[in-house]
């Protein structure tokens, strides 16, 4: 690491990044090796130490108290700020802040978790800065961002680097990496495979270094690498999805199945808020359409509600049937329903039951006692058959990896052959390879006649999904776009400045 | 009416001491049930203290002390420890309530006889110092919470602790202090009943305020300005029940006994739910 560079690092998930940038902050205690800064040791026993010694991390996991202000919590977040503080000189550092690094951080009085995720994660990175440290570790700070908010960040972060400071990257998308970062390192399984300047290589040479560093279903992502970032064709693994969905229209001129899912002047209630438009449209079975949105712009509400989560107006029909406005999951199972969640931790599995008792929910075997052989032969069955990486059906699905507990929820929804499967931001957060291979699961269950809707916040992950797109801006439908849309043109309808 | 209002507020400062330490607490993300028991430890230290010869000042400052310690051995085991704060509250309140019973007994003897004690002597409206210094703290909470930088550390341990983590601060340092100054205040709000409304020590001398406190807390959504309008409603109930009493009603004692909690459980149902507690609130820290 050298001054004035942004470094990106690098590798798929588990592979030691979020590990590494914790010992260096003084959040975990290294086993072995050391640790030196301007030639000497700096092994920091504690996140405090660190801080003072000017080394910040912004970690994956929320910063900021939710119910506090944003001007409380940027004098939270800044190890300059006094012992008493009046509430005009907090007022004044959100703006001071702000200009300083031309970050837009909102309404100094409002309540934190009242504020969009693009807003939180630019006061976090303020309150990083504002300590003007030497050396500024960010883990996945784009995760969530949209395009322009992306390219704002990278602007601030060029700023700070050009002052002197070093800093660190942490991100899954090697488009941000060619376009803002210095040089890069990528990790695999702990160790550190390259590093070298962005100029010196390119996104193919890293792309494929990134792939053959993951273990398993290696010529399959070649594939899928392929058509990311490298061509611009709508290409996925099963082949060109825009063929499949006008074969399957063809298909439903000459036989006329009945629509899988069906929405009739649809409206989530907690979208009145903000005028959302009455939706209507209906997928056949197999008909895939991916919305696209940045967070907090209601598509995430509209795939909640049509799973029975949430309130609605309007008429729903899941296989014919249907649903209570009040919002009925059950009702949208028994119809043929199926809900992959935005949490996977939190809403998609029980973490503290085992996988196969995950897996036999919501209705496990057995008439008074569990039918344990039952459920484990299940479990190894559908675990096997979608390529999860586990110790035993007994392992508790907490102790999963994130891809490999996205992978259990799929086998788990996918188990009864769905008629309708609602799949909230399924790929965030996952190494590309764990990406691809939840996808190819989706679209697998679709060539098998499933009508998905899937929701992302990623421009270029809606695109590999090969179907037709839709892009929400405050509850309200774009047109159906072709999957070969231009991610500039997609973040421009995500901004709300075109359509 | 006059009368009526200085044993409002002589009532409400105990409640008002209590509730603003576990206020505290809380907002740094632990909860200490035994808040009774803690109450009842200040009570008899006090008493003890005043009985040992002492004035009323030092007996108010032993107890302060003894609540001190109190609220560092609650943290000892229930912060830093990481046990259910809930399991040790309730069995803080059993052991405090049978210790302070026996260390009576071995103080006074099985005599029946009351012994009494110096109590605080008054400084304006007939109303001792420390009373009426009660009505400030929780106005210094609120300072304390809303502009100092020690005040945000406490918020964020008990909204976001893995945030405070991050920052460098320690949430075990943080929830400890928050304990020992509960433990402090909840003591001096026992003692303050043994010092100045009944000038004795009996057994569950306390009669329940430390679970009034836990429910004014609670009313005043996690605001220490609100504890203030809510431990006065809870205090003028009290005061209007020894006035019903005291006027040789038919009813049942019992019935006005009952009327402080009934209202408090009423002003709990009216402010429903539980919006505005903090988010960690009885999670172990990280």
């Amino acid at each position: 690491m050298f001054p004035g560079e942004i470094h990106a690092l690098l590798g798929e998930n588990g592979a030691g990044k979020s590990t590494l940038v914790s010992i260096a902050a003084g959040r975990l205690v290294a086993d072995s090796g050391e640790i030196l800064r301007g030639g000497s040791q700096a092994s920091y026993r504690n996140a405090r130490d660190a801080r003072h010694a000017g080394l910040v991390l912004v970690p994956q996991h929320d910063l900021l108290i939710g119910a506090a202000s944003v001007a409380d919590n940027l004098a939270f977040l800044d190890p300059a700020a006094p012992f008493f503080e009046s509430a005009a000189a907090r007022r004044a550092r959100v703006g001071r802040l702000a200009q300083a690094f031309g970050l837009e951080l909102g309404d100094a009085d409002a309540r934190a978790d009242a504020l969009p995720v693009g807003t939180r994660q630019r006061i976090e990175i303020a309150g990083a800065l504002a300590g003007d440290p030497d050396v500024l570790i960010l883990d996945e700070p784009t995760a969530v961002l949209s395009p322009d908010e992306t390219a704002a960040l990278f602007a601030s972060l060029r700023k700070r680097a050009d002052a002197g400071a070093a800093v660190v990257l942490i991100t899954h998308r090697l488009a941000e990496v060619f376009a803002g970062a210095d040089r890069l390192t990528l990790l695999a399984r702990g160790r550190s495979v390259k590093t070298c300047r962005v100029s010196e290589t390119t996104p193919q040479e890293i792309g494929g270094l990134l792939l053959t560093n993951t273990e398993g279903e290696k010529n399959f992502l070649e594939g899928v690498w392929g058509a990311r970032a490298l061509d611009s064709r709508a290409d996925t693994p099963g082949g060109r999805s825009q063929t499949h969905s006008s074969e399957h229209a063809a298909q439903s001129a000459a036989t006329q199945p009945l629509p899988s899912l069906v929405l009739t002047g649809f409206a989530p209630d907690e979208a009145r808020a903000v005028r959302a438009e009455r939706i209507s449209l209906s997928l056949l079975p197999g008909e895939i359409l991916v919305l696209l949105a940045i967070d907090g712009n209601g598509a995430d509400t509209i795939a909640r509600a049509i799973a029975g989560l949430e309130r609605f107006s309007g008429r729903v029909e899941v296989g014919g049937v249907p649903l209570p406005l009040s919002g009925d999951p059950l009702a949208f199972r028994a119809a043929g329903g199926a809900f992959v969640p935005a949490d996977r931790r939190e809403e998609g599995l029980v973490a503290a039951l085992s996988l196969s008792e995950n897996l036999a929910l919501p209705n496990p075997p057995g008439s008074v006692f569990l039918d344990r052989p039952a459920m484990r032969a299940h479990a190894e069955e559908r675990l096997r058959a979608f390529g999860v990486r586990y110790a035993s059906p007994a392992a508790l699905a907490g102790s999963l990896s994130g891809g490999n507990q996205q992978k259990t929820v799929l086998a788990r929804e996918l188990a009864h052959r769905p008629g309708v499967l609602v799949a909230v931001h399924p790929t965030r957060g996952l190494d590309l390879a764990s990406a691809a291979a939840v996808r190819s699961r989706i679209l697998d269950a679709c060539r098998s006649g499933t009508a998905a809707l899937a929701v992302t916040a990623d421009p270029d992950e809606a695109q590999l999904f090969g179907a037709p797109l839709r892009v929400v801006y405050r509850g309200r439908l774009s047109a159906a776009l072709e999957p070969t849309t231009p991610p500039a043109a997609l973040g421009r309808l995500m901004a709300g400045l075109e359509g | 009416m006059s009368g009526f209002l200085a044993v409002t507020l002589l009532l409400a400062a105990p409640l008002l001491l209590a509730a603003a330490g576990e206020l505290l607490l809380e907002r740094a993300g632990s909860i200490q049930i035994g808040l009774e028991g803690t109450m009842l430890i200040g009570a008899f230290t006090a008493f003890a203290a005043a009985r040992s010869g002492v004035g009323p000042h030092s007996a108010l400052l032993a107890a302060a002390f003894a609540g001190l310690l109190a609220g560092a051995a609650f943290a000892v085991f229930a912060v830093a420890g990481r046990a259910d704060p809930i399991l040790v509250g309730t069995a803080w309140n059993l052991v405090a309530a049978g210790g302070t019973a026996f260390s009576y007994r071995l103080l006074a003897g099985a005599t029946g006889s009351v012994l009494e004690v110096r109590t605080l002597p008054p400084l304006a409206f007939g109303l001792p110092a420390a009373v009426l210094a009660a009505f400030f703290v929780p106005v210094v909470v609120d300072v304390f919470l809303a502009r100092t930088r020690p005040g945000l550390a406490l918020v964020a341990a008990g909204e976001n602790p893995l945030a405070l983590a991050a920052t460098g601060g320690s949430v075990v340092a943080v929830r400890t202090a928050a304990s020992v100054a509960a433990g402090a205040l909840g003591a001096l709000g026992g003692a303050l009943l043994v010092l100045t409304v009944s000038p004795t020590f009996v057994e569950g001398v306390t009669a329940g305020r430390g679970f009034l406190a836990l429910a004014l807390v609670v009313f005043a959504r996690w605001k220490p300005l609100r504890l203030v309008p809510g431990a006065l409603l809870v205090a003028g109930a009290t005061a209007l029940q020894y006035r019903l009493q005291a006027g040789g009603s038919r009813i049942p004692y019992a019935v006005f006994l009952a009327l402080p909690g009934l209202l408090a459980l009423f002003a709990l149902a009216a402010a429903r739910g539980r919006g505005g507690s903090p988010k960690a609130l009885g999670t172990p820290a990280p």
